[in-house]
């Protein structure tokens, strides 16, 4: 798929992304700085008409990376909990173990993301994302291009989604050099798209 | 929070995007829609207070968020059609140029249009290249023999070759037929390919 293009860059670079807009759907903590009439129902914990200043609400990515712009300062917002210094610490000791995916399904577009919203801590989180991924990623090229047939799903788990990205093409490849090893990629088969159709058919029939 | 609702349309393509397609989400498309108008009619008033007393800049804020949320909506909504546009093509290819009555079953009817354009429009390409024409949905993969051996997966009645032979395809016969005029049928799961 779109590997090349990844979560991250945004409206501009991945407006049609349907991950880009998953991982800017996800809640930043963020502080009004300014008063915001009328839309008081967007903060559910109060029934006041205004938003008022100082109040604290959770806003999607896009919203908060619009109104915290340097040039606007609406809102501040907070690193969310998964790159605060507890986590890098953990990730810092072991990244192998951590389930990312729990963490945030984008982990590290987000990670990205919040750079650039000038956190004091911004260099920290970076250089915490490489060495986690360069940490993992051997792990996952190790287990993609020489995993056959075992059931490897608790580990899947515990991958975010750019990392099952690579993990399946890995898989694949490692499939399709079996097939031609075995002198089978001459083989004409059913198309994936029409077999998975198929399987979907008998389940809905059974 | 705004946006919500044109989130529940991405989180349907994503999670079928290695299904086939889903079915389309008219009443969602229609809210989220309906959700745009409100933004906008409320953006209007304010921005027309706004010209008209100068001073008064709170609203601004708001105008803000609200032109933020028309923005992601239009994001959304043009991913979703987008996304499914782009799966429409893939089955194209894979199917060939009848689809099954249930995928097509899911598609609104201007998705159908777009089906049926592009259908044409990859026909027409494909009848003016070379002499006479180029099927380019045939030999995806260089092709070794002229013939190859196939067995028959389900009850599809005669086959007419283009030397003008019938055959019949029942299930479990073994045929060995001109590559290129079975490879559409393996593709599409008729046939299997023995080796």
């Amino acid at each position: 798929m779109d590997l090349l293009c990844p979560p991250g860059g945004g409206m501009k670079q991945n407006y049609l992304s349907i991950d880009d807009i998953m991982m800017s759907s996800e809640k930043i903590p963020s502080t009004f700085l300014v008063s915001v009439k009328t839309l008081g129902y967007l903060d559910p914990s109060t029934n006041k008409k205004d938003i008022e200043v100082g109040s604290k609400l959770d806003l999607p990515l896009w919203l908060a990376l619009s109104l915290a712009h340097p040039r606007k300062k609406f809102v501040t917002v907070e690193l969310t909990k998964p790159y605060k210094a507890t986590y890098r610490e953990i990730l810092k000791a072991d990244a192998g173990v951590v389930n990312l995916y729990k963490l945030c399904p984008y982990y590290y577009a987000l990670g990205q993301q919040q750079l650039s919203l000038n956190h004091a801590e911004g260099i920290l989180v970076a250089r915490s994302l490489i060495l986690a991924f360069s940490d993992r990623f051997r792990r996952i090229m190790d287990l993609s291009g020489n995993a056959i047939g075992g059931d490897n799903s608790s580990l899947i788990q515990q991958f975010d989604e750019v990392e099952r990205r690579l993990f399946a093409l890995g898989q694949k490849s490692l499939q399709s050099f079996q097939r031609w090893e075995v002198g089978e990629s001459r083989t004409l088969r059913t198309s994936e798209l029409v077999s998975r159709h198929r399987k979907r058919k008998r389940e809905a029939v059974d | 929070m705004f946006g919500e609702k044109a989130l529940d349309l991405i989180r349907e393509v994503h999670r079928t995007r290695e299904g086939s397609l889903g079915p389309y989400n008219e009443d969602g498309v229609r809210q989220v829609l309906e959700e745009m108008q409100v933004l906008y009619e409320a953006n209007q008033q304010d921005v027309a207070q706004l010209v008209q007393n100068d001073s008064d800049q709170t609203s601004l804020t708001a105008v803000q968020i609200r032109h933020d949320s028309l923005q992601r909506n239009k994001r959304c909504l043009l991913a979703y059609l987008y996304n499914r546009l782009q799966k429409i093509r893939a089955l194209r290819w894979e199917f060939g140029s009848v689809l099954p009555t249930d995928v097509r079953g899911n598609m609104s009817p201007k998705e159908i249009e777009w089906f049926t354009k592009y259908n044409r429009a990859l026909a027409n390409y494909m009848r003016s290249l070379g002499n006479g024409g180029l099927d380019l949905t045939q030999d995806l993969h260089p092709p070794q023999n002229v013939h190859i051996e196939v067995r028959c997966v389900e009850d599809k009645g005669e086959l007419e070759l283009d030397d003008g032979s019938k055959i019949l395809l029942k299930k479990n016969s073994l045929h060995y037929l001109p590559r290129s005029q079975c490879e559409h049928l393996i593709r599409q799961g008729v046939l299997k390919h023995v080796t």
